[in-house]
């Protein structure tokens, strides 16, 4: 039974890994690459360790493999905010296409006639 | 076994191959670490633990530390690449080099012969006696630390004289006293470095302390000491943690030489071999405990000259940072 759930957890780590390897390939900006190997430390390994040491029952290795999933969920928050602030103050910008709507311009409105309320208050205030 | 080395090693080939292509040094230096990591599973996955660890924390942290500290200082972009003519040397040469060592692996026993030279002589030799001779359970420790203690010493002295050579040629740097630049104020920086250096301090510890017993010991512990003093000048935050300065980490890796040689000869006064831990003059009374404690004390001294070397080479590459393009003092 540990067995079966240990492999399932261990799939679906496997699963989340090979997401983020073709995030990583399809990606256009390091932001976005940041954004999908956090996965890998967010669901990928985590599953992985957690699924050995289910794996293993209750031993001395698995209480080691939760102490490495503890400090992989310290650390990988930590790292992947330094990157990304680190590569900010580099001059790396998000890639055209993925900027999205910047928060101080009113989303363009699908069809002129019809604007949402809230954009005519903005509009007004111009 | 082989399910796990192919993969590893046709890795390890493509690593290297990238390495040789990429252009920026930064890369360069991540592709290193990359290659240290696989080196570092492909020796745990062939069962040297010690080796793998050492690989792991000397080839893939340190090494990368130190290495893109230099690129801070350098132009990180390779210049233009060299003729056609110099690659094909270069290409031929390396093509040259790769024949041979085929060809001299060929003559190696497979892995796990136990008829080879190694199988059949040194390999039980240890494994049957190294607990008897040396009262220590872990046989690595037992090889490193007292059937090849001399060795080790001199490996020691070696680690001290690269530290010294650098310091000689680049300077010994000017330590923490400089203008504190902050590149990023981070609240999760600041809120996190102090339990992950606290975590990893008490870990070097017990992998100092329990190299005696467990896969581990004074070379990878002294590596994470350096780890966690050169952590805190990294973050910009010397003031908040313990931190030696340039001159206390030459003293450190010094020191540590002298407690080993120390020990080596405090066991020739009473007449016994150079590093014969069951004849030192001190400690408890039985021969084991005298040999442990013979052991932790070479540890600790081995300890303190790689983490002292590794510091004081920070302080020199460091200090060259300092220099035109860094900030006063």
């Amino acid at each position: 039974m540990t067995d079966l759930l240990g492999l399932i957890l261990m799939i679906s780590g496997l699963f989340f890994l090979l997401i983020a390897a073709i995030g990583f390939v399809r990606l256009p900006d390091v932001f976005c690459r940041l954004h999908i190997t956090g996965v890998v430390d967010t669901l990928g390994v985590p599953l992985m360790l957690l699924g050995v040491a289910v794996y293993l029952g209750p031993q001395l290795t698995s209480g080691k493999l939760i102490l490495a999933l503890i400090f992989l969920f310290l650390t990988s928050p930590l790292v992947g905010h330094l990157l990304a602030s680190s590569a900010l103050q580099a001059g790396q910008m998000p890639a055209p296409g993925t900027l999205g709507t910047p928060p101080h311009r009113p989303p363009k409105p699908r069809t002129r006639m019809k604007a949402r309320p809230s954009q005519r208050v903005l509009r007004s205030k111009e | 076994m082989i399910l796990l080395i192919l993969p590893l090693s046709l890795l390890l080939i493509l690593s290297v191959v990238e390495l040789g292509r990429v252009r920026d040094l930064l890369a360069a230096v991540v592709l290193l670490s990359v290659y240290s990591g696989i080196v570092a599973v492909s020796f745990a996955v062939l069962g040297a633990v010690d080796v793998a660890y050492t690989e792991a924390v000397v080839g893939s942290s340190i090494s990368t530390i130190l290495l893109m500290l230099l690129l801070a200082r350098v132009d990180p972009y390779e210049l233009a690449r060299g003729s056609r003519v110099q690659t094909g040397i270069a290409l031929l040469a390396a093509a040259g080099v790769g024949v041979v060592l085929v060809y001299g692996m060929l003559a190696l026993p497979r892995f796990g012969d136990l008829d080879s030279p190694p199988s059949t002589h040194v390999s039980p030799y240890y494994t049957e006696n190294s607990l008897r001779d040396s009262k220590t359970p872990n046989t690595v420790t037992a090889v490193l630390t007292d059937y090849r203690g001399f060795d080790t010493l001199i490996e020691t002295v070696v680690v001290l004289t690269a530290a010294l050579a650098c310091m000689l040629v680049v300077g010994a740097g000017r330590g923490t006293k400089r203008a504190v630049v902050r590149p990023f104020a981070s609240l999760m920086l600041s809120k996190l470095l102090g339990p992950l250096i606290a975590s990893l301090q008490l870990f070097l510890f017990y992998v100092i302390m329990h190299g005696h017993y467990s896969p581990g010991g004074a070379f990878q512990g002294g590596t994470l000491l350096a780890c966690s003093l050169i952590l805190p000048l990294l973050a910009n935050a010397p003031g908040a943690f313990v931190v030696i300065g340039p001159r206390t980490a030459a003293a450190m890796a010094v020191v540590g030489v002298i407690i080993f040689g120390g020990v080596g000869i405090t066991s020739m006064l009473v007449g016994r071999p150079l590093l014969d831990y069951g004849g030192l003059p001190f400690g408890p009374a039985d021969e084991a405990g005298r040999r442990a404690l013979g052991t932790l004390l070479i540890e600790v001294g081995v300890a303190l000259t790689v983490a002292g070397s590794l510091v004081s080479i920070y302080y020199s590459l460091e200090s060259e940072m300092e220099g035109p393009h860094g900030g006063s003092s």
